[in-house]
């Protein structure tokens, strides 16, 4: 654990192609009562820039500083699945880096490759549900062939 | 048997309702006894679960009280079985013609404790939408309900006459078109160890319990892993139940793909 004894630290992970629909305030706050439900408090956050929802860049360029916090809450699971399939793979380099991986919307958690293994059949499901067909007017703008 | 579950699927074609006997009562057994259990474990329950269940009115919980009683016993109950999973096993055969070998469940089973008078019932409605149509939903008696101790279902025909009826009918008129839905619903009548399997599109209404008995029921739907999801979906409100040995093979060959995937 990085923060104290008693309290987690963790980075949240905004989606900004959920503003419309859930401004960046409420996202705080779904993220903010997930992090208190896992024994911790958020210390920092980012936001993707809509036209790299799948690439991660802006988190990528965080993690790449080592910084110090036990894991990330991300709104939902849909942060993953910006591209053709759910990026499962990220997901091992984050772990393989010591950070847990937790789900607000979903309330879902992630917290090893084993576990990672184990929910695969849930994140397959929800990649054939979801995947990168969601209606939302950014993803179509930025994401799709015609962008 | 095989007469039976035949007549069982023609009725749920037909209307979007069936009932169904328990292929494993125990399981249901199981279930009423954890239950009753955990209310043991918060007041002097007595020796009898239909009893206790049926006359728990007698005990005038309302309010705050009995929503901490029911809260803090299905937190033990849940604690110590996993309903889905029971409850699938009850009906499991029924379960498998509608939806198939891969599986879904909602994540959380309603219980419900419906005292005699209580009027906070649930308006009448349907479950998809927003559900999917997709799902099917157990209704599961805990004791034996009759009159209007159980639940009440539109059929298929009855389901879109109504719709049809509030599309003309204005705000004024929505009342009167409640009204008549609940004079043309089938009565639930339902022994223990049976379930209702009701299609999710199904108006069904929910009476106010004027009988002197207490009815507890529980609600959970299923799913085809693979059929199109509502606005309730899964992971956060649907979980994996079951796979079939042909999904679960090629699950597992697209997790190795996906895991070297860079």
């Amino acid at each position: 654990m990085i923060g104290n004894a008693t309290m987690k630290i963790f980075y949240s992970s905004l989606d900004m192609m959920s503003a419309a629909t859930m401004p960046s305030r409420l996202q705080h706050v779904v993220i903010g009562e997930m992090a208190a439900r896992l024994g911790g408090t958020v210390s920092f956050y980012v936001a993707e820039d809509p036209a790299f929802m799948y690439e991660q860049y802006t988190l990528r360029a965080r993690l790449a500083l080592s910084p110090a916090m036990d894991g990330l809450i991300f709104l939902r699971l849909q942060q993953f699945a910006y591209g053709d399939k759910i990026d499962v793979a990220f997901m091992g380099e984050i772990l393989d880096m010591g950070y847990e991986i937790h789900f607000a919307c979903e309330n879902l958690s992630i917290g090893s490759r084993v576990e990672l293994e184990d929910c695969f059949p849930t994140l397959y499901a929800f990649q054939i549900h979801e995947g990168n067909t969601d209606e939302n007017p950014l993803y179509r703008q930025y994401m799709t062939a015609d962008a | 048997m095989h007469e039976l579950k035949n007549t069982f699927l023609n009725e749920f074609r037909e209307t979007g309702f069936a009932i169904a006997h328990a292929d494993a009562l125990d399981k249901l057994e199981l279930i009423r006894r954890t239950l009753f259990e955990e209310a043991g474990n918060l007041c002097d329950a007595g020796d009898d679960a239909a009893a206790f269940m049926n006359e728990f009115h007698k005990r005038e919980m309302s309010g705050a009280e009995l929503n901490d009683f029911r809260m803090a016993m299905i937190r033990g109950f849940n604690e110590r079985l996993d309903a889905g999973e029971v409850i699938f096993d009850a009906f499991q055969d029924s379960l498998l013609r509608l939806v198939g070998p891969d599986v879904a469940v909602q994540k959380s089973c309603n219980i419900v404790i419906q005292q005699p008078g209580d009027i906070d019932v649930s308006p009448i409605h349907r479950d998809a939408p927003p559900n999917s149509p997709f799902e099917v939903v157990l209704w599961i008696p805990l004791v034996d309900c009759y009159g209007t101790k159980g639940i009440s279902l539109l059929d298929r025909k009855g389901t879109n006459e109504v719709i049809a009826d509030l599309r003309v009918a204005g705000k004024d008129g929505a009342d009167k078109v409640y009204e008549k839905a609940k004079r043309v619903g089938h009565r639930i009548e339902a022994s223990f160890g049976t379930a209702c399997f009701f299609w999710t599109g199904l108006m069904h209404v929910i009476p106010v319990n004027e009988e002197v008995e207490t009815r507890w029921s529980l609600n959970i739907r299923y799913k085809n892993l693979f059929s199109p999801q509502g606005a309730k979906r899964l992971p956060d409100f649907f979980r994996i139940l079951r796979l079939s040995p042909l999904a679960d093979l090629a699950i597992k060959s697209e997790r190795e793909t996906a895991m070297d995937d860079r």
